[in-house]
C-alpha cells in the first residue's frame, strides 16, 4: 500500500510536469501579449515585455519558470497588481471549495438515499419518480438550472438572494446569511451529482438484492431492513465511490459557469479573465491547480477503494 | 463498511449542525437590537454610497495605472495639484495657488502646508511635500518601472520628457532590429514568387543592415556614439524639467506652452507619492491597503479581491469638511450581468446602475433614468498602405472611395435602432461637449466648426446617390469591378450588429462590393490592425486629455495609432505648429483652436481618412437622492469628493 502510494505520487509529479510543459508552450502560441493596449506604443510594449522577461527565447523562459515553481514561486499576475499567483489562487479557493464541497456532500447523500429507496421499492411510484429525476438531472446543464432557479426562486418568489454573499458583518451579512446565499449555487451543481449517484446506487442495489448471499441472509432469519443495512448497502456503495472523482471534476468545470451566474468570487473568474488577457502565469497556475486537484481526487478514490472492499488488493498487497 | 456509513452520517450531521448553529452564534454581534445601545450621543446616520464594480483593480500605483478602474479608485484616495470640478473645470487641490509665466513655459505651484499623508487606519504618516510630486513623476520615466503612461509627461510638454521618450523609443527599436538581425536564419526562408530562399535571405539581411546603419549613423551624428546615446538618455531623464524649490514650492518647466497643462494636473499619473514609504514597502507597495498612503478625500479601508472595495472618508484630507460622504462601498462582482446590476438597483442595494441591451428599452423611460454623456467615438479605419500592398489598399488610397464609404452608410440606424441609448450618429471626430473655447464665447468645438465650415454634424453627410457615383467612377478608373473588403471587428453581440449593418449598407450602396465580417478576440484584432491585415477596421477612441489634440494627432504620418497609414505632410505641419510650434503661445489660443477645427475638416471633408460612426452615450438609473454626480471626460470617471446624498 505504502509503496503503491509512493509510486502513484511520483506519477502525479510527472503528470503535473507534463501538463505544465504542454500548457507553457501552448500559451506562447496564443496571439498577442499580456500588454495589448491600443494606447501604448510598440516601444512601450517592448519595455513591458522586458520588465517581465517575456522577451527571452521560450526555452529560457520555461526553465526559469520551472525553477521558480520548484521553489514555490508560480510567478505574478500582470493584470492584478503583480500579485503572486499562489496568493491569488489561495484567496479565491475557499469560495469555490465551499460551493463545490456542499454540492458534492449534499448530492452524494441525497443520491444514495434516493437510489436506495428506488431499488428497495422497485417498480413502485418512487422508483419511477427517481428514474425521471435521474434522467432530468443528467441531461439538464447546470447553467440552465441556475437560470431557472434565479427566475422562479429569486425573481418570482423572492425566497433566495440572486447573488452569493461573502460574510461581511459591516453590512449585516452573517455566516448564516452567507450560507443561505450558497444554497442555490450549490444546489444547481448538486442536481447532477444527485442523479448520477442515484442511478448508480439504484442499479447496483437492485443487482445486490437479487444475489444469492442476500437470499442466504434472509434465510438465516434476518429481517429485510437488517439485510439491506448490513449487507446490501455496503456492497452497492463501492461503485458509487468510484464515480465521486469524475463528479468532483464535473463540479469544477460546472462551477465555471455557476460562479458567474451567482457572482461567486471563486477561481472561475480568475481563470476566465486570465485567459482573456493573456495573463500567462495566472493561467498556468490555475490550470496546474485544477490538474492537481483532479489527480489527487482520483488517487484518494483509488486508495479508498482498497479500504472499502478488502477483496480489491492493490499492488504491493500488504495493505 | 459500517465505519463508512457512519462517517457519511456524521458528516451530514456536522454539516447540518454548523448550518443551524451559526445562526445563533454569529447573528448576535451584528444585530443592533441585541447590543446594548450607547446612551447620550444622538445617532448621526452615516452617508454611505453603495455601488457596484465589475472588475478588479489592475494597478494601485499612480505611475503604473492605465485603466479606468484603477483611475477611479486612485482619483478618490489620492489628490494631485488640481482636481476636476463640475463640467471638468480644474480647481486647486493640493496646490493652494500657482503662477504661470507670461510665455506659458514655467509653472510654479505653492502647496498647502501641513497636510498629512494618512495610512490605512487614518493616522498621519508624514507631510505631503513637493518632493513627493518630484519622486512620483520621475517614476514615470524610470526604465525599471517601464511605465506605460510615461507619455503623459510628454503630453504635458515638460522639458526633456518628450526627448527622453523619443530617444528611449529609438534605442529600443534599434535594439529590436539588432536582435532580429542576429536571429536571421537562411532556413526560415522558402522559395517564393520565383525568388530563391538565398535571395530573399540576402534582401532581408541587407534591409536590416541598412536600418541598423541608419540608426547607428543617427546616434553618432547626434550624440557622438551609440554609447553616448545611452548616456544622453540617462541625462535627459535625470534633467527632467521639474524642480523642488522648497517643501512647499514645486516648479515645472515646459519646452512649449501647453494650453491644457493645468487640467492634466488632475490626472492620476501626476499624483504624488511618499518616497520613504514606497521604499519601505518595496515590492508590496500598492498591493494591499496597508501598503499605500492616502492624501485624497477617502482612505481605502478594505480591498477584497472580487468582493469589495470599501472607502471611508479621510479626516486628514485638507478639504475634509467639504466631503459629504462617509463611506463608499463597492460590491465587486467580476463580469456581472446587466440584469443583475439593474435588479440590485431596483432592490435598493446600489444607488446607480448603467443600462445596456434590452434593459435600455425596458427601463430607459423611468423617471430616475438619466442620460450619461460620453466622449468616446467609434469609427472605421481604412487601410491605405499598411502591410503588403494589395489592389484593395490601392483602391482605398483614393479619397473618393473613402468618401463613398462614408456617404453610403446610414449611421442613424446604429444609434437609434441598435443602441437606442442616446448615442449620436457622427460625421465628425472631435465629440460633442468635449472641449469649449474661451476665445469663442465658450462655444463647443462643434459649434465653432459650424461657424467656420458648417461642420456641426460633421462632413460628407449620408448621400447614397453620390456615394454610388463616386464609387463607380473610382472603380472604372482603377479597372476593377468586384471588390472584397475584410472588416475586422470586436467579438460581441452589439459589435456584430453594427458590423452587419455596415456590411448591408455598403453592399447596397456600393455596387460590386462584398464586405466580409471577421470578429476577432481583442489581441488578435489589435495585432491585425498594427500589421495591416485588414481593409476596414471597426475601432474606438477615448480622449487622454481635454484638448482636441488627443484626437487630431493620431493621424500624423507613421503615428502609432494611424493603422491605415494616412500620410499628409501638410497635416503633420499643422499638428507640429499646434502641438509644440508657434501656435502654442498663450496669446495664440484662438488661432490654435481654429487651426484644429480646420484640421478636422481636412481629416474628414477633404481626405476622409476615417469613417466616423457614432459618439457613444449611455443611460443609467440613478437614485434621485444622489447630488453633484459629475461624470468626468478624462481621468477618473467620477470624483466622490463632490457627491452628496440628500436626506
Amino acid at each position: 500500500m505504502v509503496r503503491y502510494t509512493i509510486q502513484r505520487i511520483a506519477l502525479i509529479v510527472l503528470t503535473l510536469f507534463l501538463i505544465l510543459t504542454i500548457n507553457f508552450f501552448l500559451l506562447r502560441l496564443m496571439p498577442g501579449t499580456p500588454f495589448d493596449n491600443p494606447k501604448i506604443t510598440q516601444a512601450q510594449k517592448e519595455l513591458m515585455m522586458r520588465k517581465y522577461n517575456l522577451n527571452d527565447p521560450p526555452f529560457v523562459q520555461y526553465t526559469r519558470y520551472l525553477k521558480g515553481v520548484l521553489h514555490g514561486d508560480m510567478g505574478v499576475s500582470f493584470k492584478l497588481q503583480d500579485q503572486p499567483v499562489t496568493e491569488l489562487i489561495l484567496s479565491k479557493l475557499p469560495h469555490t471549495v465551499k460551493i463545490g464541497a456542499q454540492a458534492l456532500a449534499f448530492g452524494v447523500i441525497v443520491g444514495i438515499i434516493f437510489g436506495a429507496l428506488a431499488a428497495i421499492y422497485r417498480n413502485s411510484g418512487i422508483d419511477h419518480a427517481v428514474t425521471i429525476l435521474g434522467v432530468l438531472g443528467v441531461s439538464i446543464p447546470s447553467f440552465v438550472l441556475a437560470a431557472f432557479f434565479q427566475y422562479f426562486l429569486c425573481a418570482k418568489l423572492g425566497w433566495f438572494p440572486f447573488l452569493y454573499s461573502p460574510v461581511n458583518l459591516d453590512k449585516g451579512i452573517t455566516l448564516w446569511k452567507s450560507f443561505y446565499s450558497t444554497i442555490l449555487p450549490s444546489f444547481s451543481l448538486a442536481l447532477f451529482v444527485i442523479s448520477s449517484t442515484m442511478r448508480y446506487m439504484r442499479s447496483e442495489l437492485v443487482e445486490v438484492l437479487n444475489s444469492d448471499y442476500i437470499l442466504l441472509a434472509r434465510a438465516k432469519g434476518l429481517n429485510k431492513s437488517q439485510v439491506i443495512v448490513r449487507h446490501a448497502l455496503r456492497n452497492a456503495m463501492i461503485p458509487v465511490v468510484t464515480i465521486i472523482a469524475p463528479m468532483a471534476i464535473g463540479l469544477m468545470t460546472g462551477s465555471l459557469i455557476i460562479e458567474r451566474f451567482y457572482g461567486v468570487p471563486g477561481l472561475s473568474s480568475l481563470m476566465v479573465n486570465a485567459v482573456n488577457t493573456n495573463d500567462y502565469f495566472l493561467i498556468l497556475g490555475v490550470n496546474m491547480f485544477y490538474s492537481l486537484l483532479f489527480i489527487v481526487v482520483v488517487l484518494i478514490v483509488d486508495l479508498l477503494y482498497g479500504i472499502i472492499d478488502p477483496r480489491i488488493r492493490l499492488k504491493g498487497g500488504e495493505a | 463498511m459500517k465505519k463508512f456509513v457512519s462517517l457519511l452520517l456524521i458528516l451530514a450531521m456536522i454539516f447540518t449542525l454548523t448550518a443551524c448553529k451559526s445562526e445563533e452564534v454569529i447573528v448576535e454581534p451584528s444585530d443592533p437590537g441585541t447590543e446594548p445601545t450607547e446612551p447620550a450621543d444622538p445617532v448621526v446616520e452615516k452617508k454611505v454610497l453603495n455601488l457596484i464594480e465589475s472588475s478588479n483593480i489592475p494597478k494601485l500605483v499612480t505611475w503604473q495605472a492605465t485603466d479606468s478602474v484603477s483611475f477611479l479608485i486612485l482619483g478618490n484616495i489620492n489628490a494631485g495639484l488640481f482636481t476636476l470640478g463640475e463640467n471638468g473645470v480644474p480647481v486647486l487641490d493640493m496646490a493652494k495657488s500657482y503662477e504661470a509665466s507670461a510665455d506659458g513655459l514655467t509653472y510654479t505651484f505653492h502647496l498647502r502646508e501641513g497636510i498629512q499623508w494618512a495610512d490605512n487606519t487614518g493616522e498621519a504618516y508624514a507631510e505631503v511635500t513637493a518632493n513627493d510630486f518630484d519622486y512620483a513623476w520621475r517614476k514615470l520615466l524610470d526604465p525599471a518601472e517601464a511605465a506605460q503612461y510615461s507619455f503623459m509627461l510628454q503630453t504635458a510638454g515638460i522639458v526633456n520628457a518628450g526627448d527622453s521618450v523619443a530617444l528611449s523609443s529609438e534605442l529600443i527599436t534599434y535594439e529590436q532590429t539588432l536582435k532580429e538581425y542576429q536571429s536571421l536564419k537562411l532556413e526560415d526562408f522558402k522559395e517564393e514568387d520565383g525568388k530563391t530562399a538565398q535571395e530573399q535571405y540576402n534582401t532581408a539581411k541587407a534591409d536590416l543592415e541598412g536600418t541598423i546603419a541608419d540608426y547607428e549613423g543617427g546616434f553618432t551624428e547626434t550624440y557622438g556614439s551609440l554609447g553616448m546615446a545611452y548616456t544622453a538618455l540617462d541625462e535627459l531623464i535625470a534633467n527632467l524639467g521639474i524642480e523642488v524649490v522648497d517643501d512647499y514650492t514645486f516648479v515645472v518647466h515646459l519646452s512649449n506652452p501647453v494650453p491644457y497643462f493645468v487640467d492634466l494636473m488632475a490626472f492620476p499619473s501626476f499624483f504624488p507619492a511618499n518616497e520613504a514609504f514606497v521604499t519601505e514597502k518595496g515590492d508590496k507597495y500598492g498591493k494591499n491597503v496597508d501598503a499605500f498612503l492616502y492624501n485624497g478625500p477617502f482612505v481605502f479601508k478594505e480591498w477584497k479581491l472580487s468582493e469589495r472595495h470599501y472607502l471611508v472618508k479621510n479626516d486628514l484630507y485638507w478639504d475634509a469638511s467639504n466631503v459629504a460622504l462617509d463611506e463608499i462601498d463597492y460590491r465587486v462582482i467580476e463580469g456581472v450581468s446587466n440584469d443583475t446590476v439593474v435588479q440590485m438597483y431596483l432592490d435598493g442595494e446600489i444607488m446607480t446602475a448603467g443600462l445596456s441591451g434590452e434593459n435600455v428599452e425596458k427601463y430607459g423611460n423611468r423617471p430616475d433614468a438619466t442620460p450619461r454623456e460620453d466622449t468616446v467615438l467609434f469609427y472605421l479605419e481604412m487601410n491605405q498602405a499598411n502591410g503588403k500592398l494589395t489592389p484593395d489598399k490601392v483602391l482605398l488610397s483614393d479619397s473618393n472611395v473613402r468618401k463613398a464609404i462614408n456617404m453610403g452608410l446610414d449611421k442613424t440606424y446604429i444609434t437609434d435602432v441598435i443602441f437606442a441609448n442616446g448615442s449620436l450618429p457622427a460625421d465628425y471626430f472631435v465629440p460633442r461637449g468635449f472641449q469649449g473655447s474661451a476665445n469663442h464665447e465658450n462655444k463647443d468645438f462643434r459649434e465653432v466648426a459650424e461657424d467656420m465650415f458648417g461642420g456641426l454634424e460633421g462632413y460628407n453627410a449620408y448621400n447614397p446617390t453620390q456615394a454610388t457615383e463616386l464609387w463607380n467612377a473610382a472603380l472604372t478608373d482603377q479597372g476593377r469591378d468586384l471588390v472584397e473588403f475584410e472588416l475586422i471587428t470586436y467579438q460581441g453581440e452589439t459589435s456584430g450588429k453594427v458590423a452587419t449593418h455596415i456590411k448591408n449598407e455598403l453592399e447596397k450602396n456600393l455596387p460590386g462590393l462584398t464586405v466580409n465580417i471577421i470578429a476577432l478576440p481583442f489581441s488578435e484584432k489589435l495585432l491585425r490592425s498594427k500589421t495591416g491585415d485588414f481593409e476596414l477596421n471597426y475601432a474606438g477612441w477615448g480622449p487622454d486629455y481635454p484638448d482636441a489634440m488627443t484626437w487630431m494627432d493620431m493621424w500624423i504620418t507613421d503615428g502609432d495609432y494611424n493603422s491605415g497609414k494616412y500620410a499628409n505632410a501638410d497635416y503633420d505641419a499643422v499638428i507640429e505648429a499646434t502641438k509644440s510650434g508657434e501656435l502654442t503661445a498663450p496669446d495664440k489660443a484662438k488661432d490654435r483652436f481654429e487651426a484644429l477645427v480646420q484640421l478636422e475638416k481636412v481629416l474628414l471633408e477633404d481626405d476622409q481618412v476615417i469613417v466616423p460612426l457614432y459618439q457613444r452615450a449611455g443611460i443609467a438609473l440613478r437614485d434621485p437622492a444622489l447630488q453633484n454626480w459629475f461624470p468626468q471626460s478624462f481621468g477618473p470617471d467620477y470624483l466622490f469628493k463632490w457627491v452628496d446624498i440628500a436626506k
